[in-house]
């Protein structure tokens, strides 16, 4: 039996590239939940996350050398081959809105007073908040999803994202104006086509 | 932390419990997936160790039949001993005295002058197919690290010490069991 607790991920990888199926097994169960959650928070869909979290274990069975441990962590790697899935099964563009677009709709955005915000969300059915979220474009989802439900910082949430700190920083801006606005208005119907 | 992010993370908190698990099917296909790919798979250390002690074993073999002068082939009266059907690491009848190429029946008699000696039960070697409608047991030298391979503990700086041992030999060629003679 493979004690995985004590070995690394590239050791991990190694020994899947051996045809080790403990090792993969135990790659699995550090990492599925990660992926899963993220498409299930970025899709709303329960099919939609089993289908990219077995594309990407998928593509890791089939072409592990592609993760190399010098250019980044597995748990990136892995993230990244799931958010490419989100992004395509969403039919979305990540790359819609550009830096300085950002800055210039990040500019105009209205910050919310603490008070108002805080029972603003404490109002919200939990089924309306999944809705307005659901409704952001994807970009501005994605770093909401990665720095306030994963609640990773700006600097983890940019290097899963593989953008500069300040452009999260501006989706995330960008993402609880629009999410403040919907709340506000009462928004709790359909989602939008992003 | 800024106070906004504190109040948003925590407003949306229902939402970051609500994410289940990949289903057991997926898991399900996953390990189909990597099975096909890896169609061979063992683990690694595992691996490399049968392979050792299969080389080992091996070379015991080679060795024992090379010492060992060569009975005359088919000599008249000469049978091939039927070996007795092994499914598991059951014990065997032992069989006939060192007279490895020479194949003897399994007697009674031969049986019991073998008991003089202490022998281990037969263990069937990894991957080995079994059971054998027919085999030839040699008794063989092979090196103490051997013994694991039936999981005897055995003190690492024994490992090269010889130990007797019988090798039971299927049709083949390919030897199928192994016990240790003390």
């Amino acid at each position: 039996m493979l004690d995985s607790s004590s070995l690394t991920d590239s050791e991990l990888v190694r020994r899947l590239r051996e045809g080790s199926e403990p090792a993969f097994m135990a790659i699995y169960e550090r990492y599925h939940r990660m992926v899963h959650r993220f498409a299930w928070q970025m899709s709303g869909s329960q099919t939609i996350a089993d289908e990219v979290t077995q594309e990407v274990f998928l593509a890791l069975i089939r072409r592990p050398e592609r993760f190399d441990e010098e250019r980044g962590a597995l748990d990136a790697f892995l993230y990244g081959i799931g958010r490419n899935h989100v992004f395509k099964i969403l039919e979305c563009d990540r790359r819609y809105v550009g830096c300085d677009e950002e800055a210039e709709l990040a500019g105009q955005a209205e910050p919310v007073q603490p008070d108002a915000l805080s029972a603003l969300l404490a109002g919200q059915k939990r089924e309306q908040l999944r809705q307005a979220v659901l409704s952001l474009p994807a970009a501005y989802r994605e770093a909401l999803v990665l720095c306030d439900l994963e609640e990773l910082s700006y600097e983890e949430a940019a290097r899963k994202i593989d953008c500069p700190v300040g452009t999260v920083r501006s989706r995330l801006h960008r993402a609880r104006s629009l999410l403040a606005e919907k709340l506000v208005a009462g928004w709790a119907g359909k989602r939008c086509a992003v | 932390m800024r106070e906004q992010d504190k109040i948003w993370r925590e407003g949306l908190k229902p939402l970051s419990g609500d994410a289940m698990e990949a289903g057991p099917e997926v898991e399900s296909r996953l390990l189909r997936e990597f099975r096909k790919q890896y169609p061979a798979h063992k683990p690694a250390g595992r691996k490399l160790w049968w392979a050792a002690a299969c080389a080992a074993m091996a070379v015991a073999i080679w060795i024992g039949a090379a010492v060992i002068p060569r009975a005359p082939r088919k000599a008249p009266g000469a049978v091939v001993a039927r070996a007795p059907v092994v499914t598991s690491a059951a014990p065997l009848p032992a069989a006939a005295r060192p007279a490895p190429t020479a194949a003897k029946r399994v007697s009674k008699r031969a049986l019991r002058q073998s008991r003089r000696l202490v022998e281990t039960t037969f263990y069937p070697l990894p991957y080995a197919e079994l059971p054998v409608e027919s085999a030839q047991v040699f008794r063989v030298t092979v090196p103490r690290s051997a013994m694991s391979v039936a999981g005897f503990p055995v003190n690492p700086e024994r490992m090269l010490e010889p130990v007797l041992a019988d090798v039971m030999v299927g049709e083949d060629g390919a030897a199928r069991a192994i016990r240790f003679v003390q």
